[in-house]
């Protein structure tokens, strides 16, 4: 097929589409009128609503809890000075001997550091109160010596309310201030103690509640929905809709290539969700001269500015896109439009967490983040929409994005070339039994799943305790379960005797496997850095006696981990696919199976050399003596003296040659007492 | 547009299965048949005889299991575009696109075969003539009546003056006046030099217009021929006895003339 026949296709679908879209006021209710009219009426009700509160509550005092120590001078003139101002009601006053009142060194208030930020919010919530002012007449030291006093007003950001009127208890201690200032210019010369008096505020509410108020980043979330609803009709339409009106056969008889089919559906079902953005864009934009932003100071709450705007949705292009395969996708999967519409709710979901994730300022835009379908793009829109974020990043999400929308419609023409999409009830080929290789990969997912959670539970405890009960009493049950239910023989899952060769083949490449894997683990974090919170999770780990390392965290891995990945799953899918593949995809599930994207690389290149050498051997027992071994060289090694700079490139080109020369030793050795993988 | 030397359509002992759960359905068994240029031909059958599935095979929307089929010297797989570029295909449920003009379906489906416009102005001149549907050309195809759409449908599957016809149950669902349309219609196209395979219900139909009959049951062609070779062979008189006697056989046992099915 010539291209130009492709591209003269893709415009007479296109057309078609963009006209029967247009005469059909339900599509162009969805593309047009909906953004233009609800999205900004949304935004409009909300911050209405918002500012009638805000000036409802702007009336009222705050109550106030006050912490002082007795008998201080300074503290009894402040809470005197709090007591007559009406902006302000002092509702508790806990009187403290002076020495309980101490903050922590090196705790920095002028930030906002707290000791023990929950202590506070539970004393806000115990006296049910708007903020709790702690009065520390001699707190800090002052740049000339001496002790200054401190004011720390703490407030939880939780409701309009709370900010509302701890800016009024800010106000009246910043009056106070002022006051005391032209006190002291009077008293010339008189020494006075607020000279430098340190006001702190802040907001001891979490910040993923805080974060919600800020419009902006609610936007991409907007963007994504706006994208689904504007162009559903016409997707759904597009071939579902088609099939049910019978019109789809006519179409596939003709002389168009599937891919130009597709193409031109879903370049109509992209300019409808394009179209859609748009005109939400310029109904926010025209809604905003009428939105009563201004005078919402201080709420924070913060229209993108126009470039921004404009910038936000130049990036929404890929999300658009992967939106519009998504449609095509359910669209082509339903078997009529109302199955098809029925699909819209889990796909709603989807782009739910997408938009919720992005929506979170909690979670830094990463490079791990920028690859995720949907949740990617989002975020990059979500970045550029408050006015900032990392040009590399965000080409990468764009980049990402753009891929997985173009993979998504060259699926959605595979279905369309495939006679599925006429035959609905039957199949084309015979159904495949329930086979070995798919029944290992069903348990390797079902071994990550059930670990996710079990991991989750067991985190709070022992971390030594969770990785025991996690093995011996997950992984261990899994595999002999799967050895009971199916009947299997010890031999069949590599309990045999291995050779004296393979036995010295794993012993001594166990340090260079180690070198390999912490190698790689560092190149890999030149690219994608470990967040502190991965080590400060180790080092429970790292502080493991040397009994605890031996039997918990060497022995105990190496037994219930071969067993299951190279025992009964590799050698299981190995019946199925050739045994190359089989070492590679247990290894992949072996990578997965430690939980942790940065971990991957490393436990997969340990992965495959455990596979390899089970292979090789004919028996798991040398994997599981290189397994231990290696997780007791991986414990002692230590990863500072690898650095880039230092040992890492002739520790990693002799490790890479012992590797080689062991692995060839045992294919050699291991041929005469191997047969194959499985009997 | 007509392709390399050979018959319109040539089927050469396609088979095809379908699979329902672990159950498999025998669609097709070893069917063959031959269509030459200027000459109709009616496949019938009962419900589920495999004549859709057949007909589908030859528009190149299902592949056949084994077997070859090739259509105006076209083979449906390895020359599958130049397959639909030759044949005008009319399914079973042929729809309508419904907000758009019998016009405006026309300059689209002229437009995926790549006509000039003056061509498509041409033919579409002659077709909504013939078809009568002038009158009805610039209505939504929403607010036609199921037998106009259906005109609609075949005056679409004609457009690009197809050398084949392949035609599902094309007067299903038509009055008398449309269903004697399309019928005349196959008739000209035959004088035309057009080959037209279509599948009915309707005996009289096959009876009046056909050249040659083939007789589909359970996946197997049961008889193929002249009306005068069926009457010969199954020693009935009219056509839906002959039906009767070949395709329903093996559930009536009529057995007037002792030879039993399996003819082909």
């Amino acid at each position: 097929m010539r291209l130009s026949g492709i591209g003269s296709g893709v415009a007479g679908i296109f057309r078609r589409e963009v006209r029967e879209g247009l005469r059909n006021r339900r599509a162009l209710f969805l593309a047009f009128g909906l953004p233009l009219v609800l999205y900004p009426g949304l935004v409009f009700l909300f911050t209405t609503l918002e500012r009638q509160q805000f000036e409802v509550m702007e009336n009222q005092p705050a109550e106030v809890s006050v912490i002082a120590p007795a008998n201080d001078s300074l503290a009894s003139a402040t809470i005197r000075w709090l007591e007559g101002d009406s902006r302000v009601i002092v509702r508790h006053l806990t009187a403290l001997p002076e020495d309980s009142l101490t903050v922590a060194p090196g705790t920095d208030l002028m930030r906002g550091e707290h000791p023990d930020t929950s202590r506070v919010r539970r004393a806000i919530r115990a006296d049910s109160v708007d903020a709790l002012i702690l009065l520390l007449p001699r707190a800090q030291a002052g740049p000339h010596g001496g002790e200054l006093p401190l004011l720390g007003v703490f407030f939880e950001g939780r409701s309009e309310e709370s900010f509302a009127r701890t800016r009024r208890v800010t106000a009246s201690l910043d009056s106070l201030r002022g006051e005391l200032f032209e006190l002291r210019a009077r008293l010339a010369g008189v020494m006075n103690p607020w000279r430098d008096m340190i006001l702190v505020v802040h907001d001891s509410s979490m910040r993923i509640a805080r974060s919600g108020r800020y419009l902006g980043s609610i936007l991409p979330f907007l963007i994504m929905f706006i994208a689904l609803t504007g162009g559903s009709y016409i997707a759904l339409d597009a071939v579902a809709g088609e099939r049910e009106r019978g019109t789809l056969e006519s179409l596939l008889s003709q002389p168009v290539h599937r891919l130009a089919i597709v193409a031109g559906k879903a370049l109509a079902v992209f300019c409808a969700s394009g179209v859609a953005v748009v005109t939400a864009g310029i109904g926010l934009l025209l809604g905003s001269a009428f939105m009563p932003l201004e005078s919402m100071e201080g709420v924070e709450m913060a229209f993108p500015e126009t470039s921004a705007l404009v910038e936000g949705m130049l990036a929404s292009i890929p999300l658009v896109l992967e939106i519009a395969a998504a449609l095509m996708i359910v669209s082509a999967l339903a078997r009529s439009y109302k199955e098809a519409q029925n699909y819209m709710l889990p796909l709603s979901l989807l782009l739910m967490v997408a938009g919720v994730l992005s929506t979170s300022s909690r979670i830094p835009f990463s490079p791990g983040l920028s690859l995720i379908p949907l949740t990617g793009q989002a975020f990059a829109i979500r970045e550029l929409l408050s006015g900032g974020g990392d040009p590399l990043l965000i080409a990468a999400s764009s980049v990402s994005g753009t891929v997985y929308g173009l993979a998504g419609l060259f699926w959605a023409s595979e279905m369309l070339s495939g006679e599925g999409i006429l035959i609905r009830r039957q199949r084309s080929r015979p159904p495949k039994g329930v086979s070995p290789a798919r029944r290992a990969i069903v348990l390797g997912l079902a071994v990550l799943l059930g670990l996710y959670y079990l991991s989750g539970l067991l985190a709070g405890w022992s971390p030594l305790l969770g990785i025991a009960v996690t093995e011996w009493g997950f992984l261990m049950i899994m595999a002999t379960g799967f050895v009971l239910v199916f009947g299997l023989r010890p031999s069949s899952v590599g309990l045999r005797p291995a050779s004296s060769i393979s036995l010295g083949v794993a012993l001594a490449s166990a340090v260079p496997l180690a070198v390999l894997a912490a190698a790689v683990l560092l190149l890999q974090s030149i690219l994608f850095p470990i967040p502190a919170s991965l080590s400060e999770l180790m080092k429970p780990i790292a502080r493991a006696t040397v009994a605890e390392t031996v039997l918990i965290l060497s022995l105990t891995p190496a037994v219930c981990e071969e067993l299951l990945f190279r025992g009964v799953i590799m050698r299981q899918m190995a019946r199925e696919i050739s045994q190359p593949r089989a070492v590679v995809v247990s290894a992949v599930l072996f990578g997965a199976f430690h939980l942790s994207i940065y971990r991957f690389l490393p436990t997969l290149a340990v992965g495959l050399a455990l596979g390899w050498l089970s292979f090789a051997s004919g028996s798991i027992l040398p994997a599981i003596l290189l397994h231990a071994c290696y997780n007791l060289a991986a414990r002692y090694l230590i990863p500072e003296s690898l650095q880039p700079e230092g040992l890492l490139a002739p520790a990693l080109i002799a490790s890479l040659a012992v590797l080689a020369a062991l692995g060839v030793t045992a294919l050699r050795r291991g041929k005469r007492d191997r047969g194959p993988l499985v009997r | 547009m007509s392709g390399p030397a050979g018959s319109g359509i040539e089927v050469r002992s396609v088979s095809r299965s379908f699979w329902s759960g672990r159950e498999e359905i025998r669609a097709l068994a070893d069917v063959s048949l031959t269509a030459h240029k200027g000459e109709v031909v009616g496949l019938l059958g009962p419900n589920g005889a495999g004549k859709t599935t057949l007909l589908r095979i030859l528009a190149t929307l299902l592949r056949p299991d084994s077997g070859s089929a090739r259509v105006n010297g076209y083979d449906v797989i390895e020359d599958a575009m130049e397959v639909r570029r030759s044949i005008g295909y009319l399914s079973t449920r042929t729809g309508v696109y419904g907000r758009l003009t019998p016009l405006e379906i026309m300059d689209y489906f002229g437009s995926l075969h790549r006509m000039s416009p003056s061509m498509i102005a041409e033919r579409t001149e002659m077709l909504f003539g013939r078809f009568d549907l002038w009158k009805l050309a610039s209505l939504r195809c929403e607010e036609l009546s199921g037998g106009n759409q259906q005109r609609v449908s075949l005056a679409r599957a004609l457009l690009h003056d197809p050398p084949v016809l392949i035609l599902d149950e094309p007067t299903t669902g038509l009055d008398v006046i449309a269903a004697a349309t399309t019928i005349g219609f196959i008739d000209i196209s035959r004088d035309l030099g057009c080959c037209v395979l279509f599948s009915t219900h309707v005996l009289s139909e096959a009876e009046k217009l056909c050249d040659r009959i083939a007789i589909l049951h359970e996946g197997e062609i049961r008889a193929d021929g002249t009306l005068e070779e069926l009457r010969e062979r199954t020693g009935q008189r009219f056509l839906e006895d002959i039906f009767l006697h070949l395709a329903a056989g093996s559930v009536l046992q009529p057995g007037a003339s002792g030879q039993g099915p399996g003819c082909a």
